[in-house]
This record gives C-alpha cells, structure tokens and sequence, in this order.
C-alpha cells in the first residue's frame, strides 16, 4: 500500500511541472531612482550582441549618458525573436514595461494603447515641431491608431525596411537576361530563362513561413493597393473576396511556373540565404536590411547583387508604384513617472537627432525614416542604391497583418499559404483565413 | 548522530527549503494557472481578471486545432511508450551481458541525453532536409530508392513519426540507465537458478527479468507519459509553427502561442490545465493497470 501511495505521490510530482507555465505575479512598486539618485530608464531593442547596430546602440546610450549624468539608462536588447517577445510580454504582464522599446506590431498595438501601456506621443512631438518635422512626411501617422479607436501616435518610426527583389547578376546573364523585369509577364519570362538556363528562380526558406508571407504581401500590394490591405485589416474587406482570392492563387502559381527550388517548402531560410550567396539561387526577396548582412558574408557573389522593385500587373497600373515597406519604430512606455518620461523622452531624441541616425545609417547601412539622410560616400554601392530608391517611392503599405488586431493572423495566414503551397487550394486557404480572423479579431 | 537523525524537528528543519522552493516554483503556480484558466486576461498588469467560468474549456474543447493537439499527443504518448522503454530496457539488458565495451556502449547510448535538445534538433534537422542532400534522402537515393524520398518534416503523413523518432533516440539512453540501475539489484543466484530450471532466452527475460524489473519499468513509462504530454522544445525547434495542416501540433505548442503569441492568457491557462489533469489522469491509470502485476524483490 506504502509503495502505491509513493508511486503516486511521486507521479503527481512530476505532472506538477505542467500547469506552472502560465502564471504569473506582478511587482506593484517600481523604483524611480537608484542608490545614487540617478533616474532609471530602460532600453529595449533587438539589435544586441557583436552586430554593428548594436554597437552602435551601445555606445549612443554610453554617449547618453556621459552627456546626462543624471540619468542611468539600462540596455536590455535581446536578439533572439521569440526570447526578445516573451520578455517584454512578461514585462507588459506586471507593469515593468521597458522606458524604450520595439514591437513588430502597429494595430496589433491597439490593446496596449487603450489600456494605458503605451505613452501617447502626439503632446511631445506637438511640444517640439523641429523634432516632428525630422520625421519623413507621413511616417509618423503609421503609428497613428485612429482607425482602431484610440486616437494618438503610440511609437516613433525608427527603420524602413524596404522590399525588393535581390537578384544575382551574373547568373541572370548567363540566362540571357538583359533587363529586370518590371511588370509580372516580365517576371515569369525571366522565371522561364533562368529554368532554361537550369538555375533557380528564386530561393525561398519555405520552413520560415515569413518568407512566403513576403511574396504574397507584394502580390497583395500590387493587386489590392494600400487601401485594399487596410481595409482588409479593418474588416470592410474579406479574405474570401475574389481578388484576395486572386492573390494567393497568384502566389501558388509562382510554384507551378517553377519559380522555386524542389523541397522549397522543407527548407529553412538559412538554406535560402546561402543557395542566394553561392549562387545557386538567382533571387530572393527580401528587405533593406538584409544589404549589410550579406555584405558582411565571405560570399565571392557580393559584387554581382543588385535589385529591383517587386514587378507590377498591367492591368493593375494603379499600383505600379506602391511599394512594401516595413516600419519598425519604438513605444514608449505609458506607466512611467513623470521623472522617468521627460529621461526616456531626452534619450529617445538624443537617438533620432541627425547625427545619431547618420551614425547609424553609417556603420550599420540601416534606412532611416527621416528627413535629409545620405549614405555615407564610401558606402558599398548597393546601399547607397537602396537609400536613393527609397528617397523614389511615393506610395508605400506594410505587412497586411500590421493592419488587423487580429493576434493569430500572422501565423494562420502564413501556415495557411505553406499549406496551400503544398496541395491546399486558394480557396481552403482563403476560407481558413477569414474564419480565423472572424474568431479572434477583438 | 543517529539521535539527530532521528528527530522529526530536524528532519523538518532541513526538508523545509526544498519544500519552500517547491511550494513557491510548482505547486502555487499550478493552482495560479488552473486559477487564470477559469479567467479572461489580455496579458496587462492594469487590466484587471475577468471571471468567465468555463467559457475557455468550452471554446478550447471547440478549437480544431485543439482537437488535432490532442490526437497528436496521444500518438506521440502510444508509440514513444512502446519504443522508449521497451528499447531503453532491451539497449540495458543487451549491454549487461557485454563482457567487454560496456562502458563505451553506455556512454553512446546516453550522450545524447546530455545534448541540449537545441543541438539534437539542428542534428535531425540535417538528416531530414527535404532535398537530396538531406542525409536520410541521400541514403535512400543512393539505396535506388529515390521513390521513398521526402519532404520529412513537411509531409503530414511523416512529420509527426519524424519527431517521435528524435525523442525515442534522445531519451533512449535514460531508460538503458535505468534499466541498467535496476539490474545491479537482481541477484545472480536468482538468474542461476533460473538457468538450471530451463529460464533461458525469452523465458529468462520474461519470468525473471520483467518481474524483477518491474518497478523501473513503471516509473519509466509514467516518465515517458508525463515527459511527453509537455513535450515543446523538439516541436517547435523542427517544426516550429506545428507543421503542415497542424500535423505535428501539440498542446504546449499551442499553450505557448496563445499565452505568449496571441495574448490569450486564459486559454493559455485553460490548456495547461487540461495538460495536467491529462497527466495525472493518464499517469494514474497507467499506475493501476501496472500495478495488477507485482514486483518481485528478493
């Protein structure tokens, strides 16, 4: 009997283990101000370890610092994506959100917003028109919320990541490919001379869902517009539209027409970027700042990288010049004392003065949205190409999911076109979309 | 010394930091969480707990995808019971014989056990990868059999096996220890004198080992039930959006988006629950249907 009671008390011990992910505490008292009197703010990126951005950072916030003795700025950046998210929800979760930080988010940031998290920055910028008016025209209203019920501007636009086609020069001529195409009948012909030519189209790490979700998003982009991804994100448009519908059947046709290595879908984006530097792969698409990772490789390609911008549809003229970009930009947080706001604030411009963002730009070829910014003269070509075709787009639309306050649209959508890449219809996946975000849209 | 030993004070006295680390680290947390899981809370210190009665149980026990977590996990649970303990044991039972390389097979059979699970999957993530230079398509493409090459880790119909392959060859070497620990307690007279009444071979195996083995077999199998019934880290490592169609998702998986993807803390919640009372109620059932057989101890 006395093993039996021991055999399950030690059973229930280990079971225990299970259910004790989920709770949690919070911490009700904050300190303001540390043993010497300094004011403590805290810094929040995900540029962190031996990369030139992080560097960079460091040494701002150092720079900080010894300009502002007072004030004692804490740099907790964390590169890895998913231990970078569970921090800071966890820090959201007991009220220790950081002074400063990055979240991949703009309607997704509408919770936050209404409930106090976020600073609402409209005052500060409205305070200082000088440092307003730094600011690309327009780009702060990405962080504008408006349209999701809480009125303000709840981060300050930091990095443009800008899309385009990355494509190998050397290999498109040796397909006999004499100019990038710019319109889709031109893309699938280039598609046609590269197979041809027994090279890859165009490499894709498909185990990484995102870098599907990328090539949809510009199919999207240019078929839809700006307007029509808004609305979708909003809710006056369905995923089961027929345009919609269009455009995920247009991205599975890509596969038909063999625009992707066999096993695309098993491989992950590693793979992707190392058949793209090794030439085996003749595009990719990608964003800016993949320009200094690749430049920083060994690759013997390095030279032959140029891009272009995603192609257009002809009888989609409308959209010919809407652009993705991607706007990665910095909240505040809105349970500071007034003390730890006017620190954050003083460092967050100290951050986007001129000079600290042509540092930036300078070491670590970041495209910053703001006014009067040149890449520096002994910049690698491909960047200082990158910075003049950004100072060209006119129109420009983010991620369709930066739009919806759907939480689970990013991974249902991009599992969804995995799926339908492999034997789905765009139909099913169009279907499995909508009721997602229909289930969980707040 | 011995009185010291002895006394109940003292014993409680050094028996009361570990009960305070697990109170504090395990115990509370769990009823924190079955707490949450009868809750709504979008994961923000100011918004305060909505009480919402079962209302996650019953939209969970609603959600396909939830569904398909748990017929997952209970063919990950099945066949990681059958392969685990039956090949740690066999591995331990097999290398107890070895006159010579005993410890060399030892130490082979449980390296990867002290790999970290990170390591492990970017091993298997090599063996599987979907083209020819994969290490398994290779083996078979240069075996003529190019017809049995995959996409491993995308097909739906071998993804969930893939895994349940990577989490027997880790834990494999757990059990042979075990298993092997179990054996230093079973007499040589006993498997004697079984020899000269004929217990030979699978005779032996059958009517001396098993029943003297008994206990660790048990605790094996409620070790492999309960390990993966939480099983995350190899899912997600190779398959970390829970594979095509849903094929390899399972509920930690899911647990861990909702709480900390989709800020949905009370499902997040409401599954851990359902995780526990799942291990509980199948380590127990497990417990009873073993203990209809004995150990035997001499």
């Amino acid at each position: 009997m006395k093993k039996k009671v021991l055999s399950a008390l030690m059973a229930t011990v280990m079971v225990t283990g299970l259910a004790a992910g989920c709770g949690s505490s919070a911490g009700d008292t904050k300190e303001t101000k540390d043993s010497g009197g300094k004011v403590k703010i805290t810094f929040m990126s995900r540029d962190s370890g031996d990369t030139p951005i992080a560097k960079v950072y460091e040494k701002q916030i150092a720079d900080f610092m010894d300009a502002n003795p007072d004030i004692e700025v804490q740099n907790d950046s964390i590169y890895e994506e998913a231990a970078y998210n569970n921090k800071l929800k966890v820090a959201v979760s007991t009220g220790e959100t950081p002074s400063i930080f990055y979240y991949p988010a703009i309607a997704g940031l509408t919770e936050w917003a209404k409930n106090g998290v976020l600073l609402d920055l409209t005052d500060a910028l409205e305070s200082d028109p000088e440092w307003k008016d730094s600011f690309l025209d327009g780009a702060l209203d990405t962080y504008k919320l408006d349209a999701y019920g809480a009125e303000g501007i709840y981060a300050l636009p930091n990095e443009l990541n800008v899309d385009a086609v990355f494509y190998n020069k050397a290999l498109f001529e040796k397909a006999g490919i004499k100019e990038t195409p710019k319109t889709m009948d031109e893309f699938y012909e280039v598609i046609d001379k590269l197979n041809a030519a027994d090279i890859t189209p165009i490499g894709v790490g498909g185990k990484n869902t995102w870098v599907m979700g990328h090539i949809f998003n510009n199919i999207l982009a240019k078929r839809i517009g700006p307007e029509g991804i808004v609305a979708l994100g909003t809710g006056e448009k369905k995923w089961t539209d027929e345009d919609v519908v269009e455009c995920l059947q247009m991205t599975k046709d890509l596969k038909d027409k063999g625009a992707f290595a066999e096993g695309f879908e098993g491989m992950d984006y590693n793979t992707q970027m190392n058949q793209f530097l090794s030439g085996e792969v003749a595009m990719i698409s990608h964003s800016s700042p993949i320009i200094p990772e690749m430049l920083a490789t060994e690759s013997e390609i390095k030279d032959d990288i140029a891009f272009f911008p995603f192609p257009s549809f002809t009888d989609k003229s409308e959209y010919t010049d809407t652009r993705v970009v991607y706007t990665s930009g910095w909240m505040m947080s809105g349970t500071m004392s007034e003390e730890e706001e006017a620190a954050a604030l003083k460092l967050v411009k100290f951050m986007t003065s001129p000079e600290s963002i042509q540092e930036r730009m300078d070491a670590a070829m970041r495209v910053a949205p703001y006014k009067n910014m040149d890449a520096p003269e002994n910049a690698p070509q491909l960047f200082k190409d990158m910075i003049e075709y950004t100072d060209t787009i006119s129109e420009s639309v983010g991620e369709y999911f930066d739009y919806d306050t759907c939480p689970t649209l990013v991974d249902v959508s991009r599992n969804g076109i995995l799926n339908m890449m492999l034997s789905d219809s765009a139909e099913n996946t169009a279907k499995a979309i909508q009721a997602d975000v229909e289930a969980n849209r707040p | 010394m011995e009185k010291i030993r002895r006394n109940k004070k003292v014993i409680c006295i050094f028996l009361l930091p570990s009960l305070l680390i697990y109170l504090c680290f395990e115990v509370i947390p769990v009823f924190m969480s079955i707490y949450f899981s009868f809750n709504e809370w979008p994961g923000i210190q100011s918004v305060p707990l909505k009480f919402v009665g079962l209302q996650n149980f019953i939209q969970l026990f609603q959600n396909e995808i939830f569904l398909k977590s748990l017929r997952n996990i209970g063919i990950y649970v099945v066949i990681s019971v059958l392969l685990q303990v039956p090949l740690g044991f066999g591995l331990g039972l097999l290398i107890h014989h070895f006159k010579r390389g005993k410890r060399f097979f030892k130490a082979a059979f449980f390296i990867p056990m002290i790999l970290s699970v990170t390591a492990v999957s970017l091993l298997w993530n090599f063996i599987y990868f979907p083209t020819e230079k994969g290490i398994l398509n290779n083996i078979l493409l240069k075996a003529g059999l190019e017809g049995w090459m995959q996409q491993w880790l995308v097909n739906p119909k071998t993804s969930l096996i893939c895994l349940i392959i990577v989490s027997t060859w880790t834990s494999v070497g757990y059990y042979m220890i075990i298993c092997l620990a179990g054996l230093t307690s079973v007499p040589d007279s006993v498997v004697e004198a079984g020899a000269l009444d004929g217990a030979t071979g699978l005779r032996k195996l059958w009517y001396i080992y098993i029943p003297m083995l008994w206990d660790p077999i048990k605790m094996s199998t409620i070790m492999v039930i309960t390990g993966v019934l939480k099983i995350f880290d190899t899912v997600y490592i190779l398959t970390p959006t829970g594979g095509t169609n849903n094929s390899t998702i399972v509920p930690a998986l899911l647990m861990y988006n909702e709480a900390y993807r989709y800020g949905h803390y009370g499902t997040g919640s409401a599954i851990a629950t359902v995780i526990f009372v799942l291990s509980a109620a199948v380590s127990l059932i497990s417990l009873k249907l073993m203990n209809r057989r004995e150990s035997v101890e001499y």
